[in-house]
């Protein structure tokens, strides 16, 4: 069950992923283009400047159900047994669950703000939706370190 | 509980394996609740991040990287080689070299060179006699050997850092890259100057070669030759390399299917991606707290009080980054450990540009440093062999990269000389 909603939420990032990098090549070379006939879409640069913004979270949101972060980890190497490794990550990821809660608390209240000054930035998006990105973006990451957490968790109950 | 507390916390949290991530976001949530100052602050700085124009090279020549290395361009590259320089002796060596430093520009060193390229590389080193020591040494020393060389990621993502003109990076790096390889290829040479290699040269060989791999020998110039003739901007150059490698591996070449490659091409490229912006968009608030608090100014007045001379300080400086590069990713390396030396390099009169060479230089060669330069690990587990045995082959690379960095680090011209 959990595993199935894990997969279902990389599939769905993936996909996201895809659409995002080609509209990022697509949409930087139709620019390219465009120069040729001396003229050029403005909101290009500003919408690609945020699908890499967005891709970021997505991206790591896919490191974080591999458990594949940067990270300087010296004291889980000496740890042995797999059961032992297993509820090492879930000590360490439930530390990383507080800290993205607090994150996703500034996103969400920097989206508040944002929201009471709403303007227009580029073609039909508002600030707010822009920033916005930030608490989605680590919403997914809490979401993929939850079940990563819950799935070692079971892990070591079947065991 | 007290700001010195909390920030002891989430170090040892940070010995102990928390994602540097978050590391980095808890550092910063914490230093700005003690200055009273509302969370949100946090996300603000986060936002910063979506501003910087440079942004989008990191994503797609991440793409292009490892297209081609999931491609056979390795192969085709190799054999190009081969036909050029194989019948030398230490000509395998230098084609090892010249490969490595070429993936090594394209895959930004997350270890793809010795994953990639060992299985290729390492039996034809030890097919023309070449030690196993040596073989290793290579091997290990090449994964990280192209990180000078355009369109190299630490050099984008020191670009966006430092905010430095990354296309004056790219100039920059290339003959300090030049000279690293020059000097191990000449290793390699005297320790191929016993036996001849096993073959002669071929001027149909070459041609033959050259044609199969002329595309991948394109990709370079392509890149460099379009920011300098000023027909595109860097971000475009990024695009347009994507968007060449995509059309090279899916569509002349056909090594990778459309269907199946390409969402994994993206699945791999992007959590790299994701993995190193995430770290930078977390440390965009802790930087900047430093920053404001004049932590940066702190550790000045404090090394001042000691050297007042600029190659002391180089020398001291070259020694802490050497240490910092054993012991940290080079991506976290650079979020973290820039925006502190830059006033300290502005201070003794040190060009940005030169400045980014010799800290790329110096973690460059971290890679390898004893005792847990991280491709000391992955070249371990790639040829199965024992770290203590990966320390001994990589320890003469070790040595003269070294001497090489002092070079670099005391020349100034040989990083500035394109530089205006």
């Amino acid at each position: 069950m959990l595993e199935s909603i894990q997969k279902l939420i990389n599939r769905f990032v993936l996909a996201l992923l895809v659409l995002s990098v080609i509209l990022m090549l697509g949409l930087t070379l139709l620019n390219i283009a465009l120069r040729l006939f001396e003229t050029t879409l403005v909101w290009v640069e500003p919408l690609v400047r945020h699908l890499v913004f967005l891709s970021a979270f997505l991206g790591a949101s896919l490191a974080s159900a591999r458990g594949e972060h940067i990270k300087i980890d010296i004291l889980s190497k000496l740890i042995k047994s797999e059961k032992g490794l297993k509820l090492y990550d879930i000590f360490i990821q439930f530390f990383t669950i507080v800290v993205l809660f607090f994150l996703i608390k500034a996103g969400l209240n920097f989206y508040s703000i944002e929201k009471d000054y709403t303007s227009e930035v580029f073609l039909f998006f508002n600030n707010y939706h822009l920033v916005g990105i930030i608490p989605f973006g680590f919403g997914v990451l809490i979401i993929q370190s939850i079940l990563r957490c819950l799935i070692q968790l079971k892990g070591i109950l079947n065991e | 509980m007290s700001e010195g507390l909390g920030v002891i916390l989430i170090l040892i949290l940070a010995f102990m394996g928390m994602p540097l991530f978050a590391v980095m976001g808890a550092l910063g949530s914490l230093l700005f609740y003690f200055a009273e100052i509302d969370i949100s602050a946090v996300a603000v700085e986060i936002y910063r991040l979506a501003s910087s124009p440079t942004l989008l090279t990191i994503p797609l020549f991440t793409l292009a990287g490892t297209m081609l290395a999931k491609s056979k361009s390795p192969e085709r590259l190799l054999s190009f080689g081969n036909a050029s320089f194989g019948w030398m002796p230490g000509g395998i060596g230098i084609v090892s070299l010249v490969t490595c430093a070429f993936f090594t520009a394209f895959t930004g060193a997350s270890g793809v060179t010795i994953i990639a390229l060992g299985g290729l590389l390492y039996p034809m080193l030890r097919q023309v006699n070449y030690d196993e020591d040596f073989s290793l040494g290579l091997m290990t020393t090449g994964g990280s050997l192209g990180l000078l060389f355009a369109p190299s990621l630490p050099l984008l993502l020191y670009g966006i850092v430092a905010k430095v003109d990354i296309s004056q990076l790219f100039l920059a790096g290339i003959l300090p890259g030049t000279f690293l390889i020059i000097v191990l290829s000449l290793y390699s040479m005297y320790k191929g100057k016993h036996f001849r290699e096993n073959k002669s040269f071929s001027s149909s060989e070459l041609i033959k070669s050259f044609m199969l791999a002329k595309w991948e020998l394109f990709i370079i110039p392509l890149v460099l030759c379009s920011i300098y003739l000023g027909i595109v901007t860097l971000t475009e150059a990024s695009a347009l390399t994507a968007f060449y490698s995509f059309i090279l591996c899916f569509f002349i070449h056909k090594d990778l299917k459309l269907k199946i490659d390409f969402p994994l091409v993206v699945k791999e490229s992007m959590s790299l991606v994701g993995a190193i912006l995430i770290i930078l968009c977390c440390a965009m608030g802790l930087t900047n707290y430093l920053i404001d608090e004049e932590i940066p100014m702190k550790i000045l007045h404090w090394i001042e009080a000691g050297v007042s001379n600029k190659y002391t300080f180089l020398l001291l400086l070259n020694c802490f980054l050497l240490i910092v590069g054993s012991l940290m990713d080079i991506f976290s390396a650079i979020i973290v450990v820039v925006p502190l030396i830059l006033p300290l390099a502005v201070q003794f009169d040190i060009h940005p540009v030169h400045m980014a060479i010799i800290f790329l230089t110096n973690l460059e060669i971290g890679y390898i440093t004893p005792p847990i330069g991280i491709n000391l690990f992955i070249a371990s587990y790639r040829f199965d062999k024992p770290v203590l045995k990966l320390y001994r082959a990589s320890f003469p690379f070790l040595i003269l990269l070294l001497l090489s960095l002092l070079v670099i680090t005391y020349v100034p011209e040989l990083s500035l000389i394109w530089i205006k």
